[in-house]
């Protein structure tokens, strides 16, 4: 088992802390888990990108250059990172600034990730964790308890209740679309 | 020196490299008199330098733990050995342009950290080992193998350098007054912080040969009658002390005085 | 964890925390790499991409006792370092190309008086500021040269987040058993990937033998290592960097004295060649093209003769884990056992210019300096034009 999942959006919107989250989470159930991050000299509104691979055994090469789960927050990330998206492989994109969805035949789902955070928490903050649990309930790449766990070790705990809740919300708006096809 | 002190000499040396007429062996003196009249564990002492003449007053000379490092590095050196250790009594002893010079940041980042070492800094306002060449301390218009029409340059204050840079004790003595110099050498090194002792040490060789001090005593007698003490110092203008050397003890209270240098603002030579 | 060791007599383990299996970057397990090794000194300064080293050891070395200070600049960096290291600490720094540009003079000093310390250098795009963020491999040659005279030094390269660590610790091993600075020449793709690695206990580490017998400056074994006593020892320590003799004297008029001392120097390491050469083989055995790689890229070469493999191409991997000594032997052990050589780099040929003097037949190089890594389909294109 060998899975690529590609985070993609600005700086500032928390892209590469859903994938240190999912880095972690792996990691602490038994898996081995590689990450690397790119983003630009500003911390904040630049494009940005977090990969992580999940394998059960040692990661040869850990980046990804062609991922199998593609989950972006901007419309310039998805218009980006599409061409690298891996023969059947699922791509999640939050509505919120979705403009063009993607042409042809591909595994497509606008998620409402940002409505989500900013109707539970009154902020776009926490859109992130949403689409975590997105991906995490859509493609089962792994359980949600190690995610949970991964944000109890390394978020401060004044914040651990809405990052759960945000996971769960997230999970919940994900399962329905573990069957895969359009939506 | 005495035969008591001769135990903190390193054995197998046969002379001091010091020129005739330098200032640094009575420096030297006043150093080991100093960690001997404090009584300080010869295990517990260590004596860092840079490169150049006063670099060579610690090592190889004094008999107890010694690194001679690169040229302006020595506080940076002494502040690891420090660190790792907190033990060690750290003594600092090189030139002013080894510490003020090329190693002015340390020397200043040292100081403002408030680390627990004693930097004693022999100013003989010239680089002598490379050559008579010009430094930081040299005063305006003296002549250097680098200023053959005279320094355009003024010289560092060194007193209100270090102190302006945080330093807990600083004092300044001419080689001319070894009993004050030993003194606040002793006081340097019992303050528990950032201590630094500017000494003035000439140099017959390249200072006073290119400034035309023909005889070794006519040098000292420079040094001696550009003297004045701080209580002195005190009633006059800042004309009236140009170039001269105010001799004394600063502490961060002091930091409102202009304390002066040796050709602090142009030279009397 | 490394093939080939050898551990001096005095040697312990390092720690008895245990285990810790962690999600971490290279450049944090460098810093509990260090740690586990009993690294107990740290004097930095900041620079991309190597500050979270720096970072961690401001985090750990107050927890197990040790020493850390933010300096004013890489020269004093490395200059507290080595008064650290003489006042008994085991010692490092971590920094990027500028920095260590900055410090060549004190590794120098440092090589001169045998003084042990482990330096990690993150390299990055290069020359100059260059691209700060971005990945480089410029720093191999100047490892080796960068320092004015004749000098023979290690260097190490990791190409994962376990090796950051684990050669982290090996670097303070040799670094203490041969009273060298060592140096970890890390790149920006390594010291800023995530994995999964484990900080282990599995490890042996040298001690420093602290002895006032002898001369702390040679030995009666032209290439042995003297035992080194330390600030506060009591053994009146004369170090200096100017040629000096077995006791630390002077000796700086005497052309025996200094050519006696860059001998012995150069010998320390040359003559434990084969004792620090690590090299990994990797489906070399019946191979008529091997890559010879080290650091990231390395990784991504191994990926491409998979991928090559699966289409019946013979060839394999050479992986350098030492630097420095150069791996010659390995490398004219290629010499008639494979057709060619491809030496992929992030730099214009700084190792190949090295294989080249040990391997005779067709050698192809390719340099990318452009502040990524070298993609695996470059690598997998390059290969295929050898067959």
């Amino acid at each position: 088992m060998l899975t690529r999942v590609r985070f993609g959006g600005l700086g500032g919107q928390g892209i590469v802390m859903a994938g240190s989250l999912l880095g972690e989470a792996a990691t602490l159930a038994g898996l081995h888990a590689a990450g690397s991050n790119s983003y630009g000299a500003a911390a904040r509104g630049t494009a940005c990108r977090s990969d992580v691979v999940l394998s059960d055994v040692e990661i040869d090469y850990p980046h990804v250059t062609t991922a199998d789960v593609l989950a972006v927050m901007s419309q310039a990330a998805l218009d980006k990172y599409l061409p690298a998206l891996a023969p059947g492989g699922l791509v999640f994109a939050d509505d919120f600034s979705l403009r063009r969805a993607p042409e042809g035949n591909v595994a497509f789902h606008a998620v409402p990730a940002t409505h989500v955070a900013v109707r539970e928490f009154g902020s776009r903050q926490g859109a992130n964790i949403v689409m975590l649990g997105v991906v995490l309930g859509a493609t089962g790449v792994l359980a949600r308890e190690p995610v949970e766990e991964a944000i109890r070790r390394t978020v401060r705990p004044r914040f651990h209740e809405a990052n759960l809740r945000a996971l769960a919300l997230g999970f919940d708006l994900g399962r329905p679309l573990a069957a895969g096809g359009r939506s | 020196m005495p035969r008591s002190l001769e135990s903190y000499l390193r054995p197998g040396l046969k002379a001091t490299t010091f020129c005739p007429g330098c200032g640094h062996g009575i420096l030297l003196h006043a150093v080991i008199r100093a960690v001997h009249e404090l009584g300080i564990d010869r295990r517990d002492l260590l004596f860092v330098s840079g490169i150049g003449c006063a670099a060579w007053i610690p090592s190889p000379h004094i008999l107890a733990d010694t690194l001679h490092t690169l040229h302006g590095r020595a506080v940076a050196y002494a502040t690891g050995a420090k660190l790792a250790n907190p033990k060690l009594q750290v003594i600092v002893v090189s030139g002013d342009g080894d510490l003020v010079s090329i190693g002015g940041n340390h020397l200043i980042h040292a100081a403002r950290r408030g680390i627990d070492l004693t930097v004693i800094c022999a100013n003989n306002e010239i680089y002598g080992m490379t050559g008579g060449q010009a430094g930081p301390t040299t005063p305006g218009g003296a002549l250097s193998a680098t200023t053959p029409a005279g320094n355009p340059h003024p010289p560092f204050d060194l007193v209100r350098l270090v102190l302006g840079a945080g330093a807990a004790y600083v004092a300044r003595y001419p080689v001319t007054q070894p009993r004050p110099l030993t003194d606040a050498i002793k006081r340097a090194i019992r303050t528990p912080a950032f201590a630094f002792v500017e000494v003035a040490s000439p140099c017959p060789t390249q200072f006073g040969r290119r400034n035309r001090f023909d005889d070794v005593g006519a040098l000292y007698d420079r040094i001696r009658n550009l003297s004045v003490s701080r209580a002195e110092a005190a009633g006059r203008s800042k004309e009236e002390l140009r170039g001269r050397i105010v001799v004394g003890e600063w502490t961060p209270d002091d930091l409102h005085l202009a304390a002066g240098g040796p050709g602090a603002g142009g030279a009397a030579c | 964890m490394t093939a080939g060791r050898r551990v001096s007599e005095t040697s312990g383990t390092g720690h008895s925390g245990g285990t810790a299996r962690r999600y971490a970057t290279g450049n944090e397990a460098a810093a509990h790499g260090a740690i586990a090794a009993g690294c107990r000194f740290y004097a930095g300064y900041p620079i991309t991409p190597s500050s979270e080293i720096m970072e961690g050891m401001a985090e750990l070395l107050p927890r197990v006792g040790g020493a850390f200070i933010q300096m004013e600049d890489e020269i004093a960096s490395i200059s507290a370092v080595i008064g650290a290291s003489w006042a008994g600490a085991k010692a490092m720094t971590a920094t990027s190309g500028p920095g260590f540009s900055l410090m060549m003079e004190g590794l120098g000093y440092a090589v001169f008086t045998e003084t042990p310390c482990v330096i990690i250098d993150v390299q990055r795009a290069g020359p100059c500021t260059g691209q700060a963020t971005r990945v480089g491999s410029g720093d191999v040659m100047q490892s080796k040269w960068g320092m004015h005279g004749d000098v023979e030094i290690v260097a190490l390269s990791p190409w994962s987040v376990q090796e950051m660590y684990d050669l982290t610790i090996r670097a303070f091993h040799l670094a203490e058993r041969l009273r060298l600075p060592v140096f970890l020449l890390a790149d920006e793709a390594v010291g800023h990937l995530h994995e999964t690695a484990e900080f282990h206990d599995r490890f042996e580490v040298a001690q420093r033998v602290r002895s006032n017998e002898g001369t702390p400056f040679g030995s009666p074994d032209p290439a042995g290592v003297p035992p080194m006593p330390c600030f506060g020892d009591g053994a009146n320590l004369l170090v200096t960097g100017s040629t000096h003799d077995e006791r630390g004297y002077r000796r700086v008029e005497e052309p025996e004295a200094h050519a006696r001392l860059v001998e012995r120097l150069r010998r320390k390491v040359l003559d434990r060649r084969d004792e620090l050469t690590d090299v990994e083989r990797h489906l070399l055995d019946d191979a008529e093209v091997a890559v010879v790689a080290y650091g990231f890229t390395a990784r991504g070469a191994l990926a491409a003769v998979r991928e090559l493999r699966r289409a019946g191409k013979k060839v394999g991997l050479l992986r350098l884990r030492t630097l420095w000594p150069f791996p010659e032997r390995e490398i004219a052990a290629l010499d008639g056992k494979v057709r060619a050589v491809f030496v992929p780099e992030m730099n214009h040929g700084q190792i190949a210019g090295e294989v080249r003097k040990w391997f005779r037949g067709e050698l192809r190089r390719y340099g990318q300096t452009n502040g990524e890594v070298i993609a695996v389909e470059t690598m997998r294109a390059e290969l295929e034009r050898m067959f």
